[in-house]
This record gives structure tokens, C-alpha cells and sequence, in this order.
């Protein structure tokens, strides 16, 4: 793969992802493009900030590196790291090293979960340096001008103890993503499951209802993606009850009380 | 096959064993033979070796030939689906109890057990079982036969391991005195009782709270605020009550059990909320008669009924079955009433009455208005009016909304300052918003039987709490006289009472809160990867690189090439120490005490402390005096925060005076004992110390001071709390500036507490 175009071939977005646009947020994010702005997708989990991210990519045209972040990750899964092959030593780019180098969108996905001493690697390269020192390599990259990156993180996991350094947070435009009121989700939700608008409109209701549990006994409400899950579900012949048990009552809580009344809500809007 | 025989041929080999141990003994022969012809139509041949030894212990442990015979009669009735293990560790669980406790408890053990297996399902709860037995008869032999008597009263309710947890309680709170022992095991103690009632039903409102109010929160997005009405002792039964903002729910629907009930306060729930959101107005009731009131109010039922099925048509299903009356019921007005409640919302539903007719017919047409409430004053007013032309009789004494899971119905109405209003509705009203006050614990002890033994226990606790064993002595550092007076002060150790008062339960769930909301945090609960190890889980990347790079180069080093998950640092041991000084009984303005928020802050802390994996532990102290500073230990660190330290928690009361120096120094060796990474010492006080032998204020400020300094020269942080709305000025200069934390409203130390637990963790 040291061709840079077959490389990139693999991270572009051939067919159009689906998206329904809920504001402004298409044209916000792509005013921020034209100028290469850093860019944080806020919301919570489910509600289509990967989806609206494969969109971005596709809409410009430009290849999508996802990488998603976890605790254990160090700078050199990002960066890249010193390999050995039969000659000795070669170097081999990390996600976001590829994606400076050749001119793609990173995509770093739940970036909180990731440590604070990971993520400092991308400020050189989130002020107008757009530079991506690899101290191991005595490298000094100049982002390619197509190079952009996008963060998401869910404020729901946020607490006084885990967030996102000042010195981080404050390089980045911020597009706030919230669940869509009723209708475009019933949209979203009956072209993504595959189901009549009517059984759409149910499962929006259910999943309105359980999100008045948010903070009460449940951390989040049933996202979007569950009621995509449910409405599945319901396609392969699945009973109402037991899809929705299945993708969104025992998923959302282990709590029997809190089970229970969600179970409530179920038959109630059924 | 082969395994198959080789342990048949080996059990073969233990009953000839057996059979010789038992020569001599026939009807033991007799027994053993019955007993293995059973077990080997079980199928579980490789088990019966093992069976074979057990019998031989239980021979062996000489209990006497009841006991074995017991243990070979249950064996012979062994359920054939069950594990021959289950039946070996009974076995071997008899032998123990025999050994510390008699035979006369084993052979109870083997009778009890084969009465309640089939409750104890699986090995686990068995196992539990048996487990906190085999401590009873180490601990507290005397008391195996009392605990065996209750076991199976408590598993007609509750687990194998709710049976444990009872145990366990019951060793811990007694301190190791039999006298208490016994009391406990015989429930003749409150805390005893209370654990003892776990799982058991009766009032169906306290099991269905939690549920309820997520429920009433997800379908109306309303919070609601339940409170508990007692039954009444009136022929007219109970219905939900939404007075003054408050939705009062019976503590039973009489008539309705299990999975009814269940559906019944489901119902009642949905139909409140459906009030809240949707009667909007308050009627007034001027001068309306009882009979009129009573159908304004049933059509306005129907009103948000009908509204909220709009939405949320599942709610039918809830409500329907309810709604039992038919055409053929009686032509009452009461009667009338009920089937109109139906007829308006089961489209199914046929009556020939002209009324109902009537009354559905008006309600259909008013279909464009139905979010308007003035459409139940209406149709209601018309059909009053026909009721009384019809010369039917009301009996607005014995009315009572129908069906069941229909509220009263008098938040819809304002009474206004009516002085010539009719006496039946006032009598209603008043009847319906007589609402007992919950978690009041006067009303509480008067229907307890045992109270004069109640008092008598509270004096004891108080009496303990009073002497207590000295335990220390320590030196007092007199400032003015710069010089270290040597065992100064003596410290009073007491058993902390316990108090058999229900404690907050709403502690639990901010703890729980709490932890889910530290765990976010990388450094508790999560496990830390430990690069660059000798061995491991998984091969470190960089290291083995850099490992065959430096090889290359020529250049040997250790072969640290592994990562692996090791649990993340267990490093904290927290002493929490209560002010317990007459001070902490004064209330603020919204009467809590300071005592309370210590209480709550310290049930929360302690379990989510616990929860964390860190070790805590809970002391408190007062004084009266330097040779009597009393000390008691709440929870101890190996302790787990359980129905036993709530109970001790419970149990504290304020008295006396804050000699906060020596009880320092009491507390800094029980955290020296302890292996931590950090030890934190953390005071909750709400006063400068004082004592009542000491006129100069300055001086044991300067001597706890002087304690809290050689403490932190030890290695310990000590963190103190001001609670109250004092300034504090000394807190500075006894425990330094940044040390010294102020927590004006009391209400928010839990919080505090549980903040400062998260920046020591980072």
C-alpha cells in the first residue's frame, strides 16, 4: 500500500450514507471545511454523529479515517510506531498520521475515553500550525490541505473528573447533536428499519417517554439507533413487546423497577 | 463407558469400606444399604465414593447413630434431579455443626434441611445456607437450634442468601455476647426483625414505589411525589388521593394481590397523571350537590382518560379490565354512574339505559372540545338534572369512586371559603385527605407490642454507650505551658447501639449515584495495563521492538516484553470520625440536624468507598472530660457497609463535649495499622473543640493542632469538614488553611464529601 491513492482509495465513502439534515448543521460543517476549522460532534450516543460525519466525508469527497478511542490507547496507535522487517527498522503511520500526510478527515470517536496525554498529540496540529511532529521519527509533517479534524464525544459520560482538557476543548467548533424532534425521526427511523411510518411514529414515542427517565434511573433514553434496532426486528416478523424488550428495555438498564417501567411505557403507547 | 466403570468399580470399593466400618451397627447396615440402592437409581455413580466418605465422617464424628440415620433418610429420599454434591456438603455441613454445637443441631440440621431443599434451588443458595450455619456453630453454637427454627419461616419469603446476610448480621451486632445472641436469633430484637422481613409482603405501595414513579416520570414526564395512605378502618375503601400536590396512594387495594395489585396502582398511576397533565382547571364547587359533583368529576375522568388514550392507546388495556359493570347491574344511581364510567371508555361496551345513552351521546358530541374541562362541567350539570328528575337515590355517605384505580376526585374541586356548603361534601373531603404522615416514628411504635422491652433496650444501649472500656490513654500538649502532659486523656471504647429505626433509604441510591459516576473515571474500579512486564497477557509492541532493535544493535537487556491488566491501585484507607457533641442534635432551620447530614454522609460515603474497593471505616467521638473521651467504632474497615452499620448508624445520638485532640490521636493508630498507599483521616465536625474541665478555649485547639501535625509527620492527611454556619476560625489553625473545608448548608455535605473522595482517588 505505499501507493497514496490506493491507500486513501480505502478510506472513501463510495454511496451516499443516508442523512437526514435537523438544522443547519450541513452547511455549519461545511463552511468549517472551507477553512479547515477543527471540528467536536456533541451529543448523545446514538443519535447519528457517525452517521451525519459519513455524510460530511461523502458530501466533500474526501476519505473518512475513524479511529475509535479507547483507554488504553497511546499516542503511538495514533502517530504510528517503528516496525522490524528482515532489513531492520521501518516506520509504520498511524491512523492520523495517514490522514495528515494524504488529506483526509480523522474521525477520532469518543475522544474522552482516550487519555489526557494521548490527545495532546493533535494540538500542533489543531492551531493554525497544522503541523504533526513524530518525535520518534525526527519528523516534522505539514498537514496535506484537504486534512481535517473532527472529534464526537457524548457530554452524557461527562463528569467534573473526566472531560476534556481547556487547552483542548477550546480548539474546536462544536456542532451540538440532539435527538430529532418526532417527525424527522420517525423519518429517520422508518427509512433506516425499513417500516411503516406509523410503527416509526410508535417507537419515536416509546423511546420520547423513556428519555423523561434520563438522570432518573436511566443514564440515557432509547437512542435512535435502538429504535432503528427495534424497527429490524419488527421487519423479521418480531413481535412488537418482544423487539422492543429486546433492543431497548434490557439494553437501556438492569434495574427491575426501572425495566418495569419502561415495559409500562411500551404497552401504554402500543 | 470407561470412566463410567472405573467409578463404579471405585464406589464398589468405598461401600465395601463402608459396609466393614459399619459391622456391628445392623440397622445402620440396613440404612446405609437403602440409601445407596436410592441413590444409585440417580444415575450419578461417580458421585457415590464421595458419598461413601461422607457417611464414614459423619459415623466417624461419633454425633450418635440419629444423626447418621437422619443423614441416610434424607438420603434415600434424594430427589433423583438433584446433585449427589448438594447432598455430600449437607452432610459434611452436619458433621461441622455437630462437632461445635452438639449433635442435638445436626440432627436438627439434616430435619430442617430436608424440609426446605426444594425452596433452596440451587447449590449456590444451599451453599450460603449451610456456610453462615457452619459460623453460627463456630461463633455462637447456643444459637443454631433458634436460627435452624426460623429457616424455613424465612425462606417461605426470601433466599438462601438473604438467610446468610441475617446470620452474619446477627453475629456482628450481638459483639459477641450470647445473651444477644439469643435475642437476635429468637427475633426478639428490631434489627433481628427488620432483616428478617426482607421480601416480605404485605404492603404493596412500599414494593411498587420505585417502580411507580419511573413510570409516572417516563409517561407524563412528571415527577411525582407519592405518599402513603394508610387504610382506613371505614366500610369505604380507600381510593388515590391528589391533594396538595401529593399523589396519596393506599398502602393496599384490598381485594387485589400479586400481579393484580400490581396492575391496580398501574392503572391508578397512569389515571393520576393523566389528571396532572390534563385537569387543568379546579372547579369551583359552589353549590353544587353531592350527586352533581360526583359526575362532574366522573365525566372529567373519562375527559383525560380519553385525552391521554389519544396518545397513548395501550393505556386501554390498563384501565379496561376495571371496568366490570354491565347493563344488567342495578338501576342505582351508583350503579348508573359505574356503567356509565364504562360506556365512555370501552367503545365495546353495549347499554340499552337511556341515560348511559344519553351520557355517552353528549360526551361523543363534545369530541371537537375535549381538551376544554368546562365540557365536564356541562355534560355532568345536564346529567345530574336527569338523575334527579329520575328520583333516584345518591348516598353521597357510601359513594366511592369506581373503578378502583380511579382517584377521588377531589383536587379537581375548589371548596373556596363556602361557610353554607353541603355537609356530605366536606364530610368527603375531609374523609379523603386524611393522610398519615409516613416514616413517623411515634406512629410507628404504638402498634408494636414489644415497647416497654423497646425502651428498656434503648436504656442499655445508652448505658453502654455511657461507660465503655478504656481502652488509651494519651498525652495532651498543654500550649501554654509548652510542655507534653503524658497520658492526659482516656479514651472510652463502647459497642456502638444499634437502633432498629429504618434508615434513609434514599442513601443507597446517591451512593449507587455516585460510584457510577466515579467509575467514569479511569482510576477507580478500571483495571491499569502494566507495560514493559517480565511476563503477561499479551505482547508489549513498543517494548518488543525496542527489545530486538537493542538485540540488533548487539546490546543485551532484560526481556520485558509483556503487557497485562492488573487491578488499578487500591490505595486509599479512609477513617471518617463524627463529631458526636451535644452540639450536632441543634437543628436548622428546616429541622435536620447535624448529626443527621453526618449520618447521611457517612452511609453514603462508606458505600461507595466500599463499592470502589477502598477500605473505610467509620468512627465517632465526644467527651466529657479528659477521662472520659468516648470512642466508638461505627464501622470498622473490614467491615462491609451493611443492614448492621446502618443500624449502629442509626443508632447514634449526641452528647457531651468535642476533645478533639485525643480522639485524633485514637483515630491516627487505627490508621496506622492499616497497609495503604494513602491514608486519609477525614473529621466532620460542626464546632471548635471544647471540653467541659477546660475554661481556656485556645488550648485544645493548640493541642489538636498539635495532634493533627505529628498525625500528618506520619504520613496521614487529615481533612476536616466545618459543617454549619459557623465561620470556623480555628479550623485554619488546627488542621491549615487548605485542609480545613467549610460546608455552610449542611444539606450539601454528602456531596462535598464524596468530592473531596474523587480529587484524593485521582
Amino acid at each position: 500500500m505505499s501507493n497514496p491513492a490506493l491507500l486513501l482509495d480505502q478510506y472513501r465513502i463510495r454511496e451516499e450514507p443516508y442523512y437526514r439534515s435537523l438544522k443547519d448543521e450541513v452547511e455549519l460543517f461545511g463552511a468549517a471545511y472551507a477553512s479547515r476549522m477543527p471540528v467536536m460532534l456533541k451529543g448523545p450516543t446514538g443519535c447519528g454523529k457517525t452517521r451525519f460525519i459519513e455524510y460530511m466525508a461523502w458530501r466533500l469527497g474526501r476519505p473518512l479515517i475513524t479511529v475509535a478511542c479507547h483507554e488504553d490507547m497511546t499516542a503511538a496507535d495514533l502517530v504510528g510506531r517503528w516496525l522490524l522487517d528482515a532489513e531492520g527498522t521501518v516506520w509504520s503511520d498511524g491512523p492520523l498520521t495517514t490522514a495528515v500526510r494524504l488529506g483526509a478527515i480523522c474521525y477520532l470517536d469518543e475522544v474522552v475515553e482516550a487519555r489526557q496525554d494521548t490527545t495532546v498529540v493533535i494540538h500542533p496540529l489543531t492551531d493554525d500550525r497544522r503541523v504533526l511532529p513524530l518525535e520518534k521519527r525526527g519528523e516534522l509533517i505539514h498537514a496535506h490541505s484537504d486534512f481535517q479534524l473532527v472529534i464526537s464525544y457524548n457530554p452524557g459520560y461527562q463528569s467534573a473528573i473526566k472531560d476534556l482538557k481547556e487547552s483542548t476543548k477550546q480548539r474546536f467548533a462544536a456542532l451540538d447533536f440532539g435527538y430529532p424532534d418526532r417527525p424527522a425521526e420517525t423519518e429517520v427511523v422508518s427509512r433506516e428499519a425499513g417500516i411503516e411510518p406509523d410503527l416509526a411514529d410508535l417507537l419515536v414515542k416509546i423511546a420520547q417517554h423513556s428519555r423523561n427517565l434520563k438522570g432518573q434511573g436511566l443514564d440515557e433514553g432509547a437512542s435512535t439507533r435502538m429504535l432503528v434496532n427495534a424497527g429490524r426486528l419488527i421487519g423479521c416478523g418480531i413481535s412488537l413487546e418482544k423487539a422492543c424488550e429486546t433492543t431497548i428495555v434490557v439494553p437501556l438498564t438492569d434495574d427491575a423497577d426501572t425495566r418495569n417501567a419502561l415495559r409500562d411505557v411500551i404497552s401504554a403507547c402500543a | 463407558m470407561a470412566v463410567a466403570q472405573i467409578s463404579s468399580l471405585d464406589s464398589f470399593r468405598s461401600g465395601r469400606r463402608l459396609a466393614a466400618l459399619l459391622r456391628g451397627h445392623d440397622d445402620l447396615g440396613a440404612a446405609v444399604q437403602a440409601a445407596r440402592t436410592a441413590l444409585h437409581r440417580t444415575d450419578q455413580l461417580d458421585h457415590l465414593a464421595a458419598w461413601d466418605e461422607a457417611v464414614h465422617e459423619l459415623f466417624a464424628a461419633n454425633l450418635g447413630q440419629a444423626v447418621v440415620l437422619g443423614f441416610l433418610h434424607l438420603s434415600e429420599q434424594w430427589p433423583a434431579h438433584r446433585s449427589i454434591d448438594d447432598l455430600i456438603a449437607i452432610g459434611r455441613a452436619a458433621r461441622d455443626v455437630g462437632r461445635n454445637a452438639g449433635s442435638r443441631a445436626a440432627h436438627a440440621l439434616l430435619t430442617e434441611m430436608s424440609k426446605v431443599l426444594p425452596q433452596l434451588a440451587s447449590a449456590g443458595e444451599l451453599s450460603a445456607v449451610l456456610v453462615a450455619l457452619g459460623q453460627l456453630a463456630d461463633v455462637g453454637p447456643e444459637s443454631v437450634g433458634l436460627a435452624l427454627g426460623r429457616l424455613g419461616p424465612l425462606l417461605a419469603h426470601a433466599g438462601g442468601e438473604d438467610f446468610s446476610a441475617w446470620v452474619s448480621a446477627g453475629l456482628r451486632a450481638s459483639g459477641g455476647r450470647a445473651s444477644r445472641r439469643r435475642a437476635y436469633f429468637a427475633l426478639d430484637d428490631p434489627l433481628s426483625a427488620r432483616l428478617f422481613a426482607v421480601g416480605r409482603t404485605g404492603d404493596d405501595f412500599a414494593r411498587l414505589e420505585k417502580r411507580l414513579a419511573a413510570t409516572m416520570l417516563a409517561l407524563w414526564n412528571r415527577k411525582p411525589r407519592f405518599r402513603k395512605l394508610a387504610i382506613a378502618p371505614t366500610p369505604v375503601p380507600r381510593r388515590t388521593s391528589l391533594a396538595a400536590g401529593l399523589i396519596g396512594l393506599p398502602e393496599t387495594f384490598p381485594g387485589f394481590e400479586g400481579e393484580a395489585a400490581d396492575a391496580v396502582y398501574l392503572a391508578a398511576v397512569a389515571h393520576a397523571g393523566a389528571h396532572l397533565v390534563h385537569s387543568t382547571v379546579r372547579f369551583p364547587v359552589g353549590r353544587l350537590k353531592a350527586l352533581q359533583i360526583a359526575l362532574v368529576s366522573l365525566i372529567e375522568d373519562a375527559r383525560v382518560e380519553t385525552l391521554a388514550l389519544r396518545e397513548m392507546p395501550g393505556m386501554r388495556r390498563l384501565w379496561l379490565p376495571f371496568h366490570s359493570a354491565t347493563p344488567s347491574g342495578q338501576a342505582t344511581a351508583a350503579g348508573l354512574m359505574t356503567r356509565l364510567a364504562r360506556a365512555l371508555i370501552d367503545p365495546d361496551y353495549q347499554d340499552p339505559d337511556a341515560w348511559v345513552t344519553k351520557g355517552r351521546q353528549l360526551f361523543a358530541d363534545a369530541a371537537g372540545r375535549w381538551t376544554d374541562p368546562a365540557i365536564s362541567r356541562e355534560i355532568g350539570g345536564l346529567l345530574g338534572n336527569d338523575i334527579g328528575q329520575m328520583r333516584l337515590q345518591f348516598n353521597a355517605k357510601s359513594y366511592v369512586v369506581e373503578p378502583a384505580y380511579r382517584d377521588d376526585n377531589l383536587a379537581l374541586w375548589d371548596f373556596g371559603e363556602q361557610p353554607d356548603s353541603p355537609t356530605e361534601t366536606i364530610e368527603l373531603a375531609v374523609d379523603s385527605v386524611r393522610i398519615e404522615r409516613r416514616d413517623d416514628p411515634s406512629s410507628q411504635s404504638t402498634d408494636d407490642n414489644a415497647k416497654p422491652h423497646e425502651t428498656l433496650r434503648a436504656k442499655a444501649g445508652a448505658v453502654t454507650l455511657l461507660d465503655g472500656f478504656p481502652v488509651a490513654t494519651y498525652p495532651e500538649w498543654d500550649y501554654a505551658a509548652r510542655t507534653e502532659r503524658a497520658d492526659w486523656t482516656t479514651i472510652l471504647e463502647a459497642d456502638a447501639a444499634t437502633s432498629a429505626q429504618p434508615f434513609d433509604a434514599s442513601t443507597d441510591a446517591e451512593a449507587m449515584r455516585w460510584i457510577t459516576e466515579l467509575t467514569r473515571d479511569a482510576s477507580i474500579g478500571r483495571r491499569v495495563r502494566q507495560k514493559g512486564q517480565r511476563d503477561g497477557d499479551a505482547l508489549d509492541i513498543d517494548a518488543a521492538i525496542a527489545l530486538t532493535i537493542e538485540r540488533r544493535t548487539g546490546s543485551i537487556s532484560e526481556p520485558r516484553v509483556y503487557q497485562r491488566d492488573a487491578p488499578g491501585p487500591r490505595d486509599l484507607a479512609i477513617l471518617l470520625l463524627l463529631d458526636l457533641s451535644q452540639s450536632t442534635a441543634d437543628r436548622d432551620r428546616r429541622g435536620r440536624t447535624v448529626l443527621d447530614v453526618e449520618r447521611k454522609a457517612a452511609a453514603i460515603m462508606a458505600s461507595a468507598v466500599d463499592a470502589a474497593n477502598d477500605a473505610i471505616a467509620v468512627h465517632g467521638f465526644s467527651s466529657d472530660g479528659r477521662e472520659r473521651v468516648r470512642y466508638v467504632r461505627i464501622k470498622d474497615f473490614e467491615e462491609p457497609m451493611d443492614a448492621v452499620v446502618r443500624a449502629r448508624l442509626a443508632g447514634l445520638g449526641s452528647s457531651h463535649s468535642t476533645r478533639l485532640g485525643a480522639a485524633l490521636r485514637h483515630a491516627g493508630g487505627y490508621l496506622a495499622g492499616r497497609r495503604a498507599f494513602r491514608k486519609v483521616l477525614l473529621v466532620l465536625t460542626d464546632g471548635e473543640p471544647s471540653d467541659v474541665d477546660v475554661p481556656d478555649p485556645q488550648y485544645l485547639v493548640e493541642d489538636a493542632r498539635r495532634a493533627a501535625q505529628q498525625l500528618r509527620r506520619r504520613g496521614t492527611d487529615i481533612f476536616a469538614f466545618g459543617i454549619g454556619e459557623d465561620r470556623f476560625p480555628q479550623l485554619d489553625r488546627i488542621f491549615g488553611e487548605r485542609y480545613a473545608l467549610r460546608v455552610p448548608r449542611i444539606e450539601v455535605l454528602p456531596q462535598r464529601v464524596m468530592q473531596l473522595y474523587a480529587e484524593l482517588k485521582k
